[in-house]
């Protein structure tokens, strides 16, 4: 390579002000190959050999310079858009590849790394649309899979993920992506099993170790959650992670043999670290020792003052410690933060108590009092709806009535009680009640979609189309992917002789779901309509 | 991008409490540490019992059940799995002397299943034949009554020198009179008890509220359930699985029950009063155990209830037919954090030998027992992780007395344990179905150690148990446990007490005051210390002690006893010798009681 070449390659690589400021020397063979013109192929080698020493912004460059004597190519511009992405520069990246997969729409690694790019910017519907082309390409490519389903996931289409993956070929990723749409579809056994098998084949995975452990938290295993941890952690005895989860899963279990050594041990190392502080105070608070669990939870509340938790056993142990004033302080402080543990309030009581204020003491007390009636009111609305859903599901209706009405009594102000004993109303015949009931639920809650919805339909059953319209109309606001809404919407419209608005209306279902048997229906029909005027 | 998906999964958004990612598991854990958590959750190894050995050898116990003739197995439920709360909680046990004999009797309450009643069921009379066997009598006797039996409550509601039974039941209560033949007559309509509807009744004791020597009646409701229309155990349900397995619902998430004052109308019937009493309007907790002594020593008898996964409840005598609740306000309703406890049974007794009653009170599973000082104005401070009882948590605890078991002067702590759900065991070692007993010793410092296999090895066995009733049952000047075991034949605890200790047994009768003498309160001097006990009705878990009052002496060999009777009179009694029963009738002294020890 002439060293004019040389010096060329050298200043249009400073020149280049998005790259790092690197000396883009290739090796003297390479230089050599330059000679006496300079080809495309030339620069692609040297754009390699850059890529292989990890020096990103020089292979971009040189792979810029091929491109330069080779436009339309799309091998190089999915290299130059690999080089650009491997430096951080996804923007650059994106148009790179972009150009490579117009010419050539059919490969799979440029439509592959183009929709890690957009998902890099966050551009996620623009990446679900080349991962969806990619697993075109490919259905089998695991990366491909893995993209879809990410998307699906983020998407909420736990279903379709599903489906993509349950025949997908075993894969640490895949495994862990259909766990997760299993999670979404709260078919925890499922997510379970799915995570146990893995797990079987590869014991010392802790990504998989990990989302097992959450899967029988969410279960409410936490005794397994717990025996899991703990042969993950000795499997992988310096992983801090492993190790956090493990102390918060002791915790949970109210195992202390366990926990307050090791969260001696995990404070010991990240003296700092908030919430060994906080686990430490409490553990020490539990066993006895305030004047330990005084100092690390001051420790904690100085590093992180948000946390209203930490503020609530520090004015606990102040408390224990003959210091009402301190605790006073420290129990506002939580309030402040937004707990609305009943548990602080009779803490406080206690503390304005020593304080000689009897009078705050006594309404301390009494909020006190008043929020575990509400936690009871909770406790029994939650158990009484959930056993009015399962009366649902097993078809009477007659049967979940009551148990629904027992649930607002103890929770009037629930707008999605109020919808499910709508439900139960509709399904027994009782429509006047439903009605009321669902004009109720709307006066809590005017987006609650469902109820709107429901409005409209008996709106409309009853001839009343601009109130059903109306209702529509709520229910598409609030819930814009609500099909069912949108092509209620059309017909209301549509018995309005407002064709042309129903039509807009059918076309948005119909984007939503392009096979929705009713929206086709509706909008044949609709087009019938218009034809005969 | 490997590590996307776990990342994803680690940093999902939780929609619920419930969910636990491990970033989010972080922002669940600031919440969920409070004190709800980790107060009750927590527990360690039981601490040794090093602080013990210094002091003399303890008491040993041998179940003599079997060899006594207590060997019918009390049918409660299902033992693999229980589909309701109703098979759960049964039940009490009793030491009485049904035929004023000088003997006390055993009376144990049984259950059914859900099925039905097979043969067996119901509860179970035992006759002292004074040899140290017992003869099964329940026929004769007329308490077979199967059905689901709670507790049980003994007194002699008429006056008429006989001690009568008050059985509460998922169902109806019943009242037997005794005939003073062996029999009893369910006199439960006649008395005007027939309850409106049906309730859960649990805990029940005898009281003389308003001082006119007649034995009123309060009784406590558990849970307010349609066992027609109840839910089963299901993961979708709140509170109807623990730690992720299926397990019978409640009491969360259930209605919470009135409770029952009845007025004793002399002339054998009673006159529901909850309403004029203001117990009536009480909401809010799921009572358990009631025990009535006058806790703040005004000379009113008041009413504790300890009650499950809700606050406790304190009734306060206004001395004028009324009660009010003040638990919260007095340091007795919940721990001293503010957590709600699972109350079970009670023990009254005076643990730091300062002459006032304190409580201590059996929890669920994961919660200690609670031990409650009182500083003799029914103001009380949790004192249980001071006393040492902080890391006991492993099991659901039940039946319990704060006793003196050495006779060394200084009460002690027994309990009992089972669980409330068999099917844990299956998945979780740490929650077996069968528990051991716990002894804690008191240290007379204010503390207490567990006492180990040196109590004998039916300390050790493990039970389902319920109720427990404490007693001198063979009249050697100790006490002797008697424990009612779900779904197995009950246990009947002989007391090898250490020699060298004295004691002292009084036996207490009314004439202003009622003839059971419920609600008398004793103290005793002794060696430079004082202690106080006082006579209930029920006590333990839904159970009732032997009558007779015991108290361990240590090396003294006299002790001073003051009684104060319950309709407010008071008679002191000193230099009293040890090792002995007195009978002490209420203005006419101590009297000639019935012969034996």
């Amino acid at each position: 390579m002439s060293r004019r070449t040389i010096l060329g390659l050298v200043l249009s690589i400073a020149a280049n002000a998005s790259l790092a400021a690197e000396t883009c020397t290739p090796s003297p063979a390479l230089r050599a190959k330059m000679q006496p013109k300079p080809t495309a192929d030339a620069y692609a080698e040297i754009g390699t050999w850059f890529g292989n020493r990890h020096q990103f912004a020089c292979a971009a460059e040189a792979y810029r310079s091929a491109l330069g004597l080779s436009p339309g190519s799309a091998r190089l511009s999915y290299l130059l858009g690999l080089s650009l992405y491997s430096a951080g520069n996804m923007p650059h990246a994106v148009a790179a590849l972009e150009e490579s997969v117009a010419i050539a729409p059919d490969r799979l690694k440029a439509r592959l790394l183009l929709a890690a790019a957009l998902e890099r910017l966050q551009r996620k519907a623009e990446a679900k649309q080349q991962w969806q082309a990619a697993w075109k390409i490919d259905p089998h490519s695991p990366v491909a899979l893995h993209g879809m389903a990410s998307a699906l996931i983020d998407d909420g289409e736990y279903l379709r993920a599903i489906t993509l993956l349950r025949a997908a070929p075993p894969n640490q990723d895949l495994t862990l992506d259909l766990a997760h749409a299993y999670i979404g579809l709260k078919i925890l056994d499922e997510a379970s099993k799915v995570l146990q098998d893995a797990l079987a084949g590869h014991p010392s995975s802790v990504p998989l170790a990990t989302a097992l452990i959450s899967v029988n938290l969410k279960q409410l295993h936490n005794q397994a959650a717990e025996t899991l941890c703990a042969e993950a952690v000795k499997k992988h005895p310096f992983d801090p992670d492993l190790q956090r989860l493990y102390l918060q899963v002791l915790v949970l279990t109210g195992n202390s043999a366990v926990a307050a050594p090791l969260a001696k041990k995990l404070l010991a190392g990240s003296p700092e670290d908030f919430e060994f502080l906080y686990i430490n105070g409490v553990l020490e608070h539990d066993q006895g020792d305030s004047k330990s669990a005084r100092e690390h939870l001051e420790q904690a509340v100085k590093i992180n003052p948000q946390v209203a938790a930490a503020h609530f056993h520090l004015g606990i142990v102040l408390s224990q410690l003959g210091d009402p004033s301190g605790a006073k302080e420290q129990l506002e402080q939580a309030l402040k933060l937004g707990t609305t543990e009943p548990e602080v309030h009779f803490e406080l009581g206690k503390v304005l108590r020593a304080l000689g204020d009897n009078q705050e003491a006594a309404k301390e007390v009494r909020t006190y009092q008043q929020g575990l009636q509400e936690r009871n009111h909770r406790a029994l609305a939650a158990n009484r709806s959930a056993q009015g859903d399962k009366a649902m599901a097993a078809g009477r209706a007659q049967d979940a009535i009551p148990l629904y009405r027992e649930a607002l009594d103890n929770a009037p102000d629930d707008a999605l009680l109020d919808f499910k004993l709508a439900v139960a109303l509709d399904q027994t015949g009782d429509i006047t009640a439903e009605r009321t009931v669902l004009e109720k639920a709307i006066q809590l809650n005017p987006d609650l979609a469902s109820a709107q919805n429901q409005l409209g339909f008996l709106a409309s059953r009853s001839g009343d189309s601009a109130t059903a319209e109306k209702h529509f109309r709520e229910a598409v606001r609030s819930a814009p992917g609500f099909t069912e809404a949108w092509v209620n919407l059309a017909a209301s419209l549509g018995l309005q002789s407002r064709f042309s608005e129903a039509q807009d209306a059918v076309q948005y279902a119909l984007q939503l779901e392009p096979q929705n048997p009713q929206a086709l229906l509706l909008k044949d029909t609709l087009a019938k309509a218009l034809a005969q005027r | 991008m490997m590590r996307k998906s776990a990342k994803a999964l680690r940093d999902m958004k939780p929609p619920n409490p419930g969910d636990c990612t491990r970033r989010s598991l972080l922002q669940a854990i600031s919440v969920a540490l409070g004190p709800l958590v980790i107060p009750s959750r927590l527990w360690s190894l039981v601490p040794s019992a090093a602080s013990a050995k210094a002091l003399p050898p303890f008491s040993r116990f041998v179940d003599v059940a079997q060899s006594a003739g207590l060997t019918h197995s009390m049918i409660y439920g299902d033992p693999h799995k229980n589909t309701y709360i109703v098979e759960v909680n049964g039940a009490g046990c009793a030491f009485l002397d049904y035929d004023n004999d000088g003997w006390m009797d055993v009376f144990l309450l049984g259950g059914r299943t859900l099925e039905g009643t097979p043969p067996g069921s119901g509860n179970r009379l035992y006759h002292n034949n004074r040899d140290g066997t017992f003869t099964d009598v329940t026929e004769k006797s007329g308490l077979s009554e199967p059905g689901w039996a709670c507790g049980v409550s003994v007194g002699d509601y008429n006056n008429d020198g006989f001690e009568d039974l008050y059985i509460t039941y998922y169902g109806q209560n019943k009242l037997f009179r005794n005939n003073g033949d062996g029999t009893f007559t369910d006199v439960t309509a006649k008395a005007g008890l027939t309850q409106p509807r049906r309730l859960f009744g649990s805990g029940c004791t005898f009281v003389d509220y308003d001082r006119d020597g007649w034995l009123d009646l309060f009784v406590s409701n558990y849970v307010e359930i349609d066992l027609a229309n109840a839910a089963k155990p299901s993961m979708d349900i709140p509170n109807c699985n623990f730690e992720g397995v299926p397990t019978n619902c409640g009491p969360g998430g259930l209605g919470f029950p009135p409770h029952t004052l009845y007025h004793n109308n002399r002339d054998g019937t009673f006159t529901d009063v909850s309403n004029k009493s203001g117990i009536g309007e009480l909401r809010g907790s799921y009572g358990f155990t009631a025990v009535a002594f006058d806790a703040d020593e005004d000379g009113w008898q008041d009413i504790f209830v300890a009650c499950d996964a809700s606050p406790s409840m304190l009734l306060i005598n206004n001395h004028d037919g009324t009660f009010r609740e003040e638990a919260l306000l007095r340091g007795v309703a919940v721990s001293k954090d503010g957590n709600l406890m699972g109350g079970m049974g009670v023990g009254l007794g005076d643990y730091d030998l300062d002459g006032h009653l304190d409580i201590l009170k059996t929890h669920f599973v994961n919660q200690p027992t609670g031990l409650y000082h009182n500083n003799g104005k029914a103001e009380f401070e949790d004192v249980t992780m001071m006393a040492g009882l902080g890391a006991e948590r492993r099991f659901s605890s039940w039946g319990t007395g704060l006793v003196d078991l050495d006779n060394d002067g200084y009460p002690d702590i027994f309990i009992v344990a089972g669980t409330v759900a068999p099917e844990l065991e299956r998945i979780y070692a740490k929650y077996p179905a069968r528990n051991p007993r716990l002894i804690f010793r008191n240290l007379r410092n204010g503390t207490f150690a567990p006492v180990g296999d040196e109590a004998g090895p039916a300390i050790s066995a493990r039970y389902v148990s319920r109720g427990v009733a404490f007693g001198d049952f063979d009249n050697d000047g100790d006490l002797d446990i008697l424990i009612m075991n779900r779904s197995d034949p009950p246990s009947l605890l002989r007391n090898d007490v250490p020699t060298g200790n004295h004691w002292i047994k009084i036996r207490l009768e009314g004439t202003k005051s009622n003839r059971s003498a419920i609600g008398s309160r004793v103290l005793a001097r002794y060696g430079g210390k004082v202690q106080a006990q006082s006579l209930t009705s029920q006590c333990s878990f839904l159970s009732s002690n032997d009558p007779r009052l015991h108290f361990g002496l240590g090396p003294a060999t006299t002790v001073d006893l003051e009684v104060r009777w319950p309709t407010g009179a008071s008679e002191t009694f000193p230099k009293i010798a040890a090792d002995q029963l007195i009978t002490i009738r209420e203005g006419d002294g101590i009297i000639k009681g019935r012969p034996f020890r």
